[in-house]
């Protein structure tokens, strides 16, 4: 009887896997941008929410809940590896990068999406989520307030000020505004 | 007026993704280099939603399905283990819980029937009398002497130790000599409850006990024989 609930278990499982392990890949890879490091982060995930699969009550919010736990340990990781990052700086000498001209070469450079990626690490953890949530194909921002259970008008305000929090730390590097 | 004055405006519609309205709209017209810090803003804009696109939307490696159903796999087997060791677990427990369960019924079963044989043999027979007559004295401190009140007191003393006579500790001897074991219980009660006879003679004065000296003949003191005891 045990063995049966089980098995319909995993079978559900295994049908969501489908289509939120790439979610929760995506979400470890937009926090971590390292695809080894986000495919340990999705399996690790996954596999934390498959054996609390059964005490999940509602099953229609298991995106949402592997979103957060794939969130939670991306972050986890990153925070871990950038204590260890600090520990080697202490022996080696940190690299500067210098600012490319305009917005538009910035843009099509691989240094902006360096930037990019340093100035998401620095926004709250609330407005990351929702940022990288919302970049993904396939997620309407109703889905994404749906998913994260918030309200749509929370969502949408999370992606206006966080877009403009990464173009307040971007900027410095395009030189975009200028004023007389 | 100044370009400073449109600046958060400019960004605010550059951010909103929309196009400028009202009086940014109508300096935007009149502004080359506000126009053309708008144009910048919305390309910042763009690369933004652009690098957060690549980010957020990362090829998923196809191993990582063929690694998540081998782990959901393994933790498969190991919780149906876990679960298969459990249930031997609990079910040895439970055979031995059985076990010992029926071997101590038996036990108490066995040492009921010994304590009611010893119990037969043990109790002596003047206990209910004793009672009875304790009971059935209305006040037995009013009427009496005070050698006759510490008789009745320690008469209901013998008479309680009668009642819980079964809360004596109990003695397991072999069957065969179950016999001899009440033979015996049987003179030390009698003997032990000797004053409990005495309340039948409450009246009677008690003599003080005589004890004659005892007799030591002379000792006669003899060298040991042999050389060593020199």
């Amino acid at each position: 009887m045990r063995e049966a609930a089980q098995a319909d278990a995993r079978r559900e499982f295994e049908e969501r896997l489908a289509e939120c392990g790439p979610l929760a890949f995506r979400v470890a890879h937009g926090v971590l941008h390292n695809t080894a490091d986000a495919e340990d982060v999705a399996q690790e995930a996954l596999l934390r929410a498959y054996k609390s699969f059964e005490r999940l009550r509602d099953r229609n919010r298991f995106a949402g809940w592997l979103v957060r736990i794939s969130f939670r340990l991306a972050l986890d990781r990153l925070r871990s590896a950038k204590r260890r990052e600090r520990r080697d700086a202490l022996w080696s000498q940190p690299a500067h990068l210098p600012p490319p001209a305009t917005a538009e070469d910035v843009a099509a450079s691989n240094q902006f999406q360096g930037h990019l990626e340093r100035a998401l690490e620095e926004l709250p953890d609330k407005l990351r989520l929702v940022l990288l949530l919302s970049a993904m194909d396939g997620y309407s921002i109703e889905e994404i307030a749906g998913m994260i259970g918030v309200p749509l008008g929370t969502v949408k305000s999370r992606i206006f000020i966080g877009r403009k929090k990464l173009a307040e730390k971007l900027r410095c590097y395009a030189n975009t505004i200028r004023t007389r | 007026m100044l370009c400073e004055h449109y600046k958060d405006a400019l960004i605010e519609a550059a951010a909103s993704g929309a196009a400028p309205q009202g009086e940014l709209r109508e300096h935007l017209a009149e502004c080359f280099p506000c126009r053309e810090a708008f144009m910048e803003e919305q390309s910042l804009f763009a690369g933004i939603d652009s690098g957060l696109q690549t980010a957020a939307n990362s090829e998923v490696p196809p191993s990582l399905f063929s690694r998540v159903c081998v782990v959901l796999e393994q933790e498969t087997s190991r919780q149906a283990g876990w679960f298969s060791d459990a249930l031997v677990l609990a079910t040895a427990a439970a055979i031995v819980l059985t076990i010992f369960g029926a071997h101590a019924i038996r036990r108490t079963k066995d040492g009921r029937e010994r304590t009611n044989i010893a119990v037969k043999t043990v109790v002596p027979p003047t206990t209910p009398h004793l009672k009875q007559e304790t009971i059935q004295s209305p006040d037995p401190s009013a009427n009496s002497s005070p050698s006759t009140r510490s008789l009745i007191t320690r008469s209901s003393a013998a008479v309680r130790r009668g009642d819980t006579l079964g809360a004596l500790p109990q003695v397991l001897v072999p069957r065969d000599q179950d016999a001899l074991l009440a033979s015996y219980a049987e003179q030390w009660y009698g003997h032990k409850h000797a004053p409990l006879v005495a309340t039948h003679v409450a009246n009677a004065t008690l003599e003080p006990l005589q004890v004659s000296p005892i007799q030591i003949s002379q000792l006669d003191v003899k060298p040991l024989a042999g050389e060593g005891s020199q």
